[in-house]
């Protein structure tokens, strides 16, 4: 349990910054896409940098600010790599299932 | 129940230098190794390969008869204290106790003079070294059976090291403990072992005069 409650505040922790810089990775991807003849709503763009761009960009901001604090997750036996993995797959999973609801509603 | 810790045949090495040459170190339940040594000479370096967080070129990590590759990533086997503050800026005290110690425990941990004194519940609030006197409590109120402490003493006021020191003597009862700090004179009041990185090799310290004799410290400050 307290694995998990320390992956969920690495998660939430990154919540901001990952959520605001895919508005501005939405919106280059957007305005790049924008001359194609179909191109696909903001809002799909968005949940797509969501779900990779953004969580990576943080995770690089992460790694260069704040890598000190990472050893308040080993001590407590938690790697790297496993909040990489846990977090990125969040992102990923919630944007897929965002997805999925949007196309049928 | 007493616990054993030894690293054997470590060497590390950045680019072309070697930092450090087969050093053997062991710590038992009870032991304060005060590890002492000019800058650069591969300290931290070394805390950071017992930890795991570092690779080395060549190590062997035995915790109670059993080898870990990367102790760290065991719960409670070991914990270290970086030089640099490691706690979450974002998050209060009492959320990064109870995420250390559980629920239960906040209310006796805050029951301490210097934290009933601090005016903020943020952690981005606190001086540095108030700071650091969380995180050296934190540490040490956690079960590990290991604690290795980089520079616990560094910025830290007078009045503060006091606490600090009293708190690592009352806690090395349950653990073995191992601490570097470039104030010597405060390792040598609370370890009750020392050892001298020189060369990339680890001497004991058995006398204090051994210290001006390696060069560590001149004789007019023994």
């Amino acid at each position: 349990m307290v694995k998990l409650a320390l992956h969920w505040e690495y998660f939430k922790n990154t919540l901001v910054f990952s959520l605001s810089s895919s508005v501005l990775l939405a919106f280059i991807v957007y305005l790049t896409l924008i001359t194609l003849p179909d191109p696909p709503p903001f809002h799909i763009v968005y949940i797509r940098c969501c779900m990779f761009g953004g969580p990576l960009l943080c995770l690089l901001y992460y790694e260069m600010t704040r890598k000190n604090e990472y050893y308040f997750y080993y001590n407590r036996g938690i790697s790297k790599l496993s909040l990489f993995i846990t977090t990125l797959s969040t992102y990923i999973l919630t944007g897929c299932l965002l997805l999925i609801i949007l196309r049928y509603v | 129940m007493s616990n054993l810790l030894e690293i054997d045949s470590v060497v590390k090495s950045f680019d072309m230098h070697v930092v450090l040459t087969d050093i053997y170190l062991k710590c038992q339940t009870g032991d304060i190794i005060g590890m002492l040594g000019r800058n650069g000479t591969g300290k931290s370096t070394l805390m950071k390969i017992l930890f795991g967080t570092l690779q080395a070129d060549r190590k062997f990590i035995r915790i109670d008869g059993k080898v870990y590759n990367q102790p760290y990533k065991t719960i409670n086997e070991i914990c270290y204290l970086p030089q640099d503050s490691f706690l979450p800026k974002h998050m209060t005290i009492e959320k990064t106790v109870e995420l250390y110690l559980g629920e239960k425990q906040v209310a006796n941990f805050m029951e301490d003079s210097i934290l009933q004194k601090l005016n903020t519940s943020k952690i981005s609030h606190l001086s540095g070294g108030e700071l650091r006197y969380l995180e050296i409590k934190l540490l040490l109120h956690t079960d590990c059976k290991f604690l290795l402490l980089d520079e616990p003493f560094n910025g830290v006021s007078p009045i503060l090291v006091g606490e600090i020191k009293k708190l690592i003597l009352k806690t090395s009862k349950s653990k073995g403990i191992i601490l570097t700090d470039h104030d010597y004179r405060n390792v040598l009041d609370v370890a009750n072992q020392f050892c001298l990185i020189y060369d990339g090799g680890i001497k004991r310290i058995d006398d204090k005069q051994e210290l001006v004799r390696w060069g560590y410290i001149p004789e007019s400050r023994l």
